[in-house]
């Protein structure tokens, strides 16, 4: 989505307070991967933990991280995920549920098509080999 | 009191089945984590407010960098998470 709209929007991720650390709710399944943090307590802690995210995941979109306050994530309703559109009058324009349930960046894709309708749809993806 | 004693069993039974299916399908742990740290919230934003301005940090510095001082240039689109 990004690399198909990249020419009409902007996509930042913002790095908020960890949803499964191993001192609160750790997860089977972030065990399983080795994504075994605490909940940083400082800000340094937290931006090596983004560090962390973005070297293993490859992650692509630009990150910014929230302060220890965690005042970005409150005022948002940010946490565990969820997605925004703002538009360019400064104003929300989308916002979608909170994850995991609620995260559907198929409902951001649909706003971007019928905001910019003359971005050629995504190419299919290519069939498997066989 | 054969009457009661029914009643106690099928409850009891009722709770062990919910118990047995609850730790199928969900867990325990998941339950007892969504109940202490589930901490999920609605903000204070709806559709159509203004984005506050707000203070980020730069991943590689740390440095502060500010986000919706002034409307953006191109309609931006937030994606908030963590690694966990």
């Amino acid at each position: 989505m990004r690399e198909r709209f990249a020419k009409n929007a902007d996509f930042i991720s913002i790095y908020i307070r960890e949803a499964h650390p191993t001192d609160e709710w750790q997860m089977d399944v972030n065990e399983e991967q080795g994504v075994c943090y605490k909940q940083p307590t400082t800000l340094e802690e937290r931006l090596a933990i983004a560090r962390d995210f973005v070297s293993r995941e490859k992650w692509q979109l630009p990150l910014l991280v929230d302060d220890m306050d965690n005042k970005v994530d409150f005022v948002f309703g940010g946490w565990p995920e969820r997605l925004y559109v703002i538009e360019t009058d400064g104003k929300i324009a989308y916002k979608g549920e909170t994850g995991p349930f609620g995260f559907h960046p198929e409902e951001v894709e649909a706003w971007l098509e019928k905001k910019f309708p003359d971005v050629p749809a995504a190419s299919p993806a290519p069939a498997p080999q066989r | 009191m054969k009457k009661r004693a029914w009643i106690l069993g099928s409850l009891a039974v009722l709770l062990a089945g919910g118990a047995i299916f609850v730790e199928a399908t969900i867990g325990w742990s998941m339950i007892v984590g969504m109940l202490r740290y589930d901490t999920r919230r609605e903000g204070d934003l709806k559709v159509g407010d203004k984005a506050p301005s707000v203070v980020l940090h730069e991943i590689e510095t740390g440095a502060a960098t500010q986000l919706f001082d002034q409307p953006p240039l191109r309609p931006v689109i937030l994606v908030f998470g963590s690694f966990t």
